[in-house]
């Protein structure tokens, strides 16, 4: 091809212009889908260089003053030569972009075969640039089609989380709903318990106070016992005095007794003239008898007011005893009630502080209640923007499909 | 001491009050001089009776003729006399005179069970001798019918007994007996 080149002449001219222009035609064919798939790319991705473009514009340029060039070209070879290229372009066309314009081997001297062989590497050099960009343009491709399947993935996975998440903080606004409840109640109850608390307070105050007026009462009741033990003392002592007395006043009868025992001895003895003399020893001796009876009499009473007077001497004893131990058992009394209030006291303190603290808990399930609303918020929103997110990925997806699909049709 | 028992005792003492006792006093007063007042029923003649002085001793009532009673009186210190018959309670001191105790139960062998120890005693004269007769209750110079004695043949020293069982002892004849004598013989 490149032997018959060498004897170039003008009548061939016409015939290299029109494969010239069938070339030119091809290659314009050529660029054309290179150009639309470019298009496409810069579509999705506007912000793309656009110095991309000025490859194939070039291109454009160098067919067309390849054309012009060779116009007035004209030898076999050449023909050969542009056969060949218009084969491979042609292959191109089919979408063999690994297709490479076969650069004849002409010499130096002949300037159309110089424009030949440039234009060949100029092409091959296109080529070699397209092909560079279309597997770039793959590969991107293929990353794109794997992130987007990722990012679907993972927004399928937040969607699911959230709705979990969605159901979670339901249950638990539910939960804090009834432990709010709950405390309600318990801050009732702790109010009631303090109210109860108070009361019993006031009851142990004047439980205080009664049993200091109990203690003053038995004080007062030992002070009059022990009064009554000495009047009984004076008493069983001026008993005794009379007892005394009465031993005197009976040896008195006594003697009054033998005086008129002898008396009216005497009478009788004397007889007739003692008659009037016995009648008055008589007298005596009766008023005697008398005096002895009256003072048994007496001594018999005595007798038993001083038994009484014993035993009132021992109950008094007793009772002053009870009185002591009956003073201890309401000190003891007194003490366990002071107790008791202080315990009350406590008790209705801590009633109180634990009123106050379920307040609080109360003010702070509310304040949960509406963190929770809120989250459940943030939740929907969060599950719609991540299904418009979704949806926008899907559509980038089906957008790279479709890059895929173009892309089939080449080899690569 | 319940209180009712304390009433019984003011009631008790309320009979001694004074006033109680003056209207007592003045109604037994009346009573005994409208006794003193009436006429003696049917006077009995003086050879018809015998004036005794009774007393008590133990269970038994005895009765001594009145005139052979020195004096009666309350028993002071006994001094024991070792050596003498039971019947000799010892001697006592009455206004200078030494005067032995005789008790009739141990010389009558009626032996005393529960022994209150006689308190009273009454001095007797016969055959120059004196002694004094325990007993335990004087009861005073009465009258005998000597109609309505009952001889008591089987027992020794006494005369009879009347139909209210006062015993009437023989002292002269008691005051033979040899066992009364002890120690020395005139």
């Amino acid at each position: 091809m490149n032997d018959d080149m060498q004897p170039s002449s003008r009548q061939t001219s016409i015939l290299m212009a029109l494969s010239s222009s069938i070339v030119l035609s091809n290659a314009i064919a050529a660029t054309t889908p290179v150009l639309i798939l470019l298009l496409l790319a810069l579509r999705d991705q506007p912000e793309a260089d656009a110095s991309v473009l000025i490859v194939p514009a070039i291109a454009l340029l160098a067919g067309v003053a390849f054309g012009l060039l060779v116009y007035n070209f004209s030898s076999r070879q050449l023909d050969r030569s542009l056969n060949a290229y218009v084969a491979a372009l042609e292959k191109v066309a089919d979408g063999d972009l690994n297709q490479r314009l076969p650069i004849p081997n002409l010499s130096s001297s002949d300037r159309e075969g110089q424009i030949i062989i440039r234009l060949g590497e100029a092409v091959n050099l296109v080529l070699d640039r397209i092909l560079g960009i279309v597997v770039e343009i793959n590969r991107a491709l293929q990353r794109l089609e794997s992130d987007t399947q990722a990012i679907l993935e993972a927004t399928s996975r937040q969607i699911t989380m959230a709705n979990e998440q969605d159901a979670v903080v339901t249950e638990t606004t539910a939960t804090v709903n009834e432990v709010r409840a709950t405390v309600t109640e318990t801050a009732e109850r702790a109010q009631s318990v303090a109210e109860t608390a108070q009361v019993s307070v006031d009851i142990s105050r004047s439980g205080t106070a009664a049993v200091s007026e109990t203690i003053e009462g038995m004080e007062l009741i030992r002070r009059k016992v022990e009064d009554i033990a000495d009047k009984i003392l004076v008493l069983s002592e001026h008993t005794q005095q009379i007892g005394e007395i009465i031993a005197a006043v009976n040896n008195l009868a006594d003697q009054s007794r033998m005086l008129a025992l002898n008396a009216s001895v005497e009478a009788a003895r004397a007889g007739e003239e003692g008659k009037g003399f016995a009648v008055v020893a008589m007298e005596v001796r009766n008023l005697a008898d008398q005096n002895r009876d009256a003072t048994v009499q007496v001594r018999e009473i005595l007798g038993e007011i001083q038994r009484a007077t014993n035993s009132a001497v021992m109950v008094t004893e007793e009772g002053s005893k009870g009185v002591d131990q009956g003073q201890l058992l309401v000190n003891s009394a007194g003490d366990s009630i002071r107790d008791l209030a202080r315990a009350i006291e406590e008790a209705a303190m801590a009633a109180m502080q634990i009123a106050a603290s379920t307040r609080q808990q109360t003010i702070g399930m509310d304040q949960l209640t509406q963190a929770m609303r809120t989250i459940k918020h943030a939740t929907t929103e969060t599950v719609s923007s991540t299904m418009q997110v979704e949806a926008s990925v899907q559509r980038l997806r089906d957008a790279a499909h479709r890059v895929r699909d173009v892309l089939a049709g080449l080899r690569l | 001491m319940t209180s009712a028992e304390w009433a019984d005792h003011w009631r008790d003492i309320d009979l001694v009050d004074g006033s109680r006792q003056a209207d007592l006093l003045r109604s037994r007063l009346r009573e005994r001089a409208q006794q003193y007042a009436a006429p003696l029923p049917d006077p009995v003649p003086e050879d018809r009776y015998q004036t005794v002085l009774a007393f008590e001793l133990g269970n038994e009532q005895y009765a001594v003729d009145v005139m052979l009673v020195r004096a009666v009186r309350t028993v002071p210190n006994v001094t024991p006399v070792p050596g003498s018959p039971p019947f000799y309670r010892g001697v006592v001191n009455l206004r200078g005179k030494i005067v032995t105790l005789f008790d009739l139960r141990y010389f009558f062998d009626m032996l005393p069970h529960d022994d209150q120890p006689p308190h009273e005693l009454i001095v007797v004269e016969a055959n120059r001798l004196e002694m004094a007769l325990v007993c335990h209750h004087v009861r005073g110079v009465t009258r005998v019918l000597h109609s309505e004695i009952a001889g008591l043949p089987d027992i020794r020293y006494t005369r009879g007994v009347t139909p209210d069982r006062l015993i009437l002892l023989d002292i002269a004849a008691l005051f033979e007996d040899d066992r009364l004598m002890i120690g020395e013989r005139d």
